[in-house]
């Protein structure tokens, strides 16, 4: 399903919103040429058209953008003084973007266009080509800025493989507005130093509407010479969340223990100073953090400023009707049409079909403007971490990945207790006491990593620990004693572990005072298969855990394929539909179930034998193959007719059919009929394990 | 003379049956449910009322009665269960709807001790004399406990187990 | 290629060094030091006529500061001409001042 009827148009609209930004501003600063606040008002309006005109194939004018950016950067920085000239200048270049938006690149605005051009590029420093190039790496999308702490520690060998940090700083500073921040306290004193080596390390703070893999490709060419880290610290979205303490923010970076904090925390003195008597970080680090507390709160105050002109704050439970009520019209929509197709009037069906074009565009902008990062989420757990592990006297560092990736806030909001829970249990479960850790040679502080990215039509998100892992064996013992599993089965490890999402499954040690609440990993599962979602755990005794959830983008509504199975209709998500095929003229092995496919065998299941359905389907054949696949598995499922597509709002089945297997939920048909989703992660990872036992 | 309670009454089988109509949301036309494949035989599927899903269960099957035919007197008696701690939404499929009825609480007797469901009659809370007719009381709550549910449910999907 | 001229044997000493403070001449900076660096008393070192210098050089800079902390020595960096385009230098990489160089 695509966010984005016409990315192009978006663009334009957006770049047309920017050039209003660019006018009020340089007209406020031909009031008051002092004005800091609307230089970078300018350039950011200016930043943003080129980054986001950059996936377009619109080079004129984010080069052109790029020249005038240039110019209001100098401005920025104060090396170049606002002047009338410049300001009028400025306005031409405002109509130049708004005429190359509107009329695309015709022969006579390129003359004018080379014309300002020249005037702009006057004003720049002499530096060859690299000033005039559009400056790599901008995020494909025209989003709000957010602050990064990019956390670079060089392994020694850097400076030897003749990488220069210093160019990764400016290559940064391309993308926004940097605080960077060296530490030279690792530097060790002449007699024992190898001058060679690299000692330093450095954090930066970036605020930027490049995403993290934009940041991620500057580091391109020392990633194994190096560590990289990269959060997120703060965002607009955030910006009702209190600003982080030192201490916090200390810990974040991992520049002191949590049990540091704790012995420095009671002492009425300043925190920093505490800590830094006490020789538990340098006081560098603690001038670090106190910059970062600075940095932040400017950023977000200058923000703020910026954008409270051209945004309307709307309360989220408006905006959730909103969707809803879209996610029931497009349904409504739906019904209208076969109705139309029904009483097969022309009129009544083009009306329809024009209306269609629409009703996808008011879904696509309601969902987007739904959509919210999943980083609030996420550092929602730093003090659950923070205190569990103190409670239980571990050393735990949370990291986070990708935590830029937007999700239905709907969706967030029901992740959260599921989410907590795993947290929770790779804390109290998976993670293990220094003593513990430093005995098996590892380090005595635990790792919790929470990463999300994009799959399709689904977000994944991953939750690791470095701890001891789940034991297989107790697993195993305990669902044969359950009477779930027969003593001689033969199923993998793998599989064995997904009991622990079993009903009562919950091992009596997990019964401790911190995460011992009575709530199963079953509860987790059911969580979040109520959002269409899966979970998967993998472990490696020893190594840690990692729990994957796979969650769709949103709730609101789905788009599949209808197909049928005897009397029923089901609808198979489109996201996981490879491709259909004619079934009855494909070569496939009825008895084993193997399908012959791009040159290869799939698996497939047979809908009816699955759905235990007695007979066959008609003889006049017609029966499909859908492939379709999940993460790098490939299934195909035999239907006996396949329809069109289909975008409906999913209902839950209800907890009556909470325990029934392949089928997700139900939508509503344009007759008003109910039909069945199927639970097609499901029903491959079924088909799946049992090929695999053949 | 102690407060009354209306009760819905309903037939199976020739039998009288009854619900409290507290406990009734709506009593609806048959049609004909959409199938759920993998589910016990006596969950019949569910029913699209105006936008939401309603499970309907076969209260002859579910009793253990003969399978009936439908006509056009059949009818859903949807209910609002309390289970396992949620609402729930429940139709019944039950063979006539003979309208309500006021029973004195002090007229319900508990139930014989051999109900026709071998045994195992703790969806009955007893039985109303009412002139000179016995009706069946049912304990709605107890009608499609949440154990039997789910045993029955892995005891359909046992073939992949 | 490094110029290491002693301008002064005796406390305090005295090191001029000229040409670049980079990459490629640190080690060799970097023994010249240990060699004429006094056991107590005050080092001074002279950087006015240094060329082009980098990070690993930088990182010497500190090094060399560093040594002064426990010991018996004081250290003292004369930045000379090549002051602002140290600190340019330093700014620009988030680094502290380095705490022994005179200003």
């Amino acid at each position: 399903m695509s966010i984005h009827a016409d990315p192009l148009e978006t663009f334009r609209e957006e770049a047309k919103e920017q050039l209003v930004v660019l006018e009020e501003s340089l007209l406020a600063l031909e009031e008051d040429p002092a004005d800091q606040e609307m230089i970078a008002a300018a350039f950011r309006s200016l930043h943003t058209i080129k980054g986001s005109g950059g996936m377009f194939d619109l080079g004129s004018l984010v080069h052109f953008a790029h020249v005038v950016e240039s110019v209001f950067d100098l401005m920025r920085n104060g090396t170049l003084h606002v002047e009338s000239r410049i300001i009028s200048l400025g306005l031409q270049a405002r109509d130049h973007l708004l005429a190359l938006l509107e009329h695309g690149d015709d022969p006579e605005l390129q003359s004018e266009g080379a014309l300002l051009e020249q005037a702009f590029l006057a004003y720049l420093p002499e530096k060859g080509d690299g000033a005039a190039s559009p400056a790599a790496g901008q995020s494909a999308e025209a989003q709000s800025e957010r602050t990064w702490r990019i956390l670079f520690r060089p392994k020694p060998i850097l400076f030897r493989h003749g990488a220069n940090p210093l160019l990764l700083i400016r290559e940064m500073e391309e993308l926004g507005t940097i605080l960077v921040l060296g530490f030279s306290d690792g530097i060790p004193e002449l007699s024992s130093i190898d001058p060679t080596e690299c000692y330093l390390a450095w954090e930066v703070l970036l605020t930027t509407t490049a995403d993290e893999q934009a940041i991620r490709d500057v580091f391109m060419f020392v990633e194994d010479d190096a560590d990289l880290e990269i959060s997120l610290v703060d965002e607009v979205a955030d910006s009702d969340l209190p600003y982080k303490r030192l201490g916090e923010i200390l810990l974040e970076r991992g520049d002191i223990t949590a049990e540091a904090l704790e012995q420095s925390v009671n002492e009425r003195a300043f925190l920093g100073q505490t800590l830094v008597e006490k020789g538990f970080v340098s006081s560098e680090r603690v001038h670090a953090a106190l910059e970062e507390q600075r940095y932040v709160r400017s950023m977000r105050e200058s923000r703020q400023t910026a954008e409270s002109s051209n945004a309307i704050r709307v309360g989220t439970d408006k905006l959730s009707s909103l969707v809803n009520l879209v996610g029931e019209f497009v349904s409504m929509h739906a019904n209208v049409v076969f109705t139309a197709q029904q009483k097969d009037d022309r009129d009544f069906i083009a009306v329809g079909e024009q209306m269609d074009r629409l009703i996808r565009e008011l879904r696509d902008l309601s969902i987007e403007m739904h959509m919210v990062p999943v980083s609030g989420l996420f550092n929602g757990y730093r003090r659950l971490v923070r205190d569990l592990a103190s409670n239980l006297g571990k050393e735990v560092r949370l990291i986070t990945e990708g935590s830029e990736t937007e999700l239905d806030k709907n969706v967030i909001d029901l992740l959260k207790d599921p989410l907590m829970h795993i947290v929770r249990n790779s804390v109290d479960h998976g993670i293990e006491t220094p003593e513990i850790r430093t005995g098996a040679g590892k380090s005595p502080t635990g790792t919790l990593k929470l990463a999300a990215s994009y799959a399709g039509a689904h977000v994944v998100i991953r939750v690791s620990d470095d701890g001891a892992g789940m034991n297989v064996e107790r697993i195993r013992a305990k669902a044969i004693e359950r009477g779930v599993l027969s003593a001689e089965s033969d199923r993998s490890e793998e599989e064995i572990l997904q009991y622990i999402f079993a009903p009562g499954f919950s091992t009596a040690e997990q019964t401790t005072a911190v995460s011992g609440r009575g709530v199963g990993m079953d509860v987790v599962q059911r969580n979040i298969e109520q959002l269409g979602g899966s979970v998967r755990i993998a472990s490696r005794t020893g190594e840690g855990s990692t729990v994957t959830i796979r969650i769709p983008l949103t709730l609101a509504i789905v788009e599949g394929l209808l197909a049928r199975v005897d009397r029923n209709w089901y609808l198979v998500n489109l996201s996981y539909i490879e491709e259909c095929l004619d079934f009855d003229t494909m070569d496939h092995e009825n008895r084993r179930g193997y399908a012959s496919y791009r040159g290869g065998i799939v698996p497939f299941v047979d809908m009816r034998r699955y759905f235990r359905i007695k007979g066959t389907a008609e003889k006049n054949g017609g029966q499909q193959l859908i492939v379709v696949s999940v993460d790098d598995k490939r299934v195909g499922l035999v239907v006996d007719e396949i329809q069109d597509t289909y975008q409906s709002v999913i209902k839950s089945l209800g907890r009556i059919y909470e325990k029934v297997e392949g089928i997700s939920g139900a939508i509503m048909l344009g007759n008003g009929t109910p039909a069945l989703v199927l639970d097609v992660d499901r029903l491959v990872r079924l088909a799946a394990r049992e090929k695999g036992h053949e | 003379m102690s407060k009354g309670e209306t009760y819905l009454l309903f037939c199976l089988e020739g039998e009288p049956f009854s619900v409290p109509v507290q406990r009734v949301e709506e009593v609806l036309e048959y049609e004909e449910p959409t199938c759920i494949p993998r589910s016990p035989e006596y969950l019949l599927g569910i029913v699209n009322v105006r936008g939401r899903l309603i499970p309907i269960l076969d209260l002859r099957r579910r009793f253990g009665l003969p399978p009936g035919e439908i006509t056009v007197n059949s009818r859903f008696v949807v209910l609002n269960l309390d289970w396992e701690g949620e609402a729930v939404p429940l139709g019944l499929l039950v063979d006539t709807v003979e309208g309500v009825i006021d029973f004195e609480e002090d007229l319900i007797t508990a139930p014989p001790t051999l109900g026709k469901n071998r045994g195992d009659n703790s969806f009955l809370r007893g039985t109303a004399r009412h002139n000179d007719s016995i009706y069946m009381v049912l304990e709605v709550d107890r009608i499609l406990p949440g154990d039997t549910l789910h045993r029955d449910f892995a005891t359909v999907s046992g073939g992949t187990q | 290629m490094i110029d290491f001229q002693v301008e002064r044997k005796r406390d305090p000493v005295r090191v001029r060094v000229s040409g670049d403070l980079t990459f490629g001449t640190v080690e060799e900076l970097r023994e010249k030091l240990l060699k004429t660096m006094p056991r107590k008393g005050t080092f001074r070192l002279v950087l006015t006529d240094i060329g082009e210098f980098d990070l690993p050089g930088v990182q010497l800079l500190y090094s060399l500061c560093r040594s002064g902390e426990s010991g018996t020595v004081t250290i003292e960096i004369d930045p000379g001409e090549a002051a602002p385009r140290i600190e340019k230098m330093l700014r620009f990489a988030g680094l502290a001042p380095i705490s022994c160089i005179q200003s």
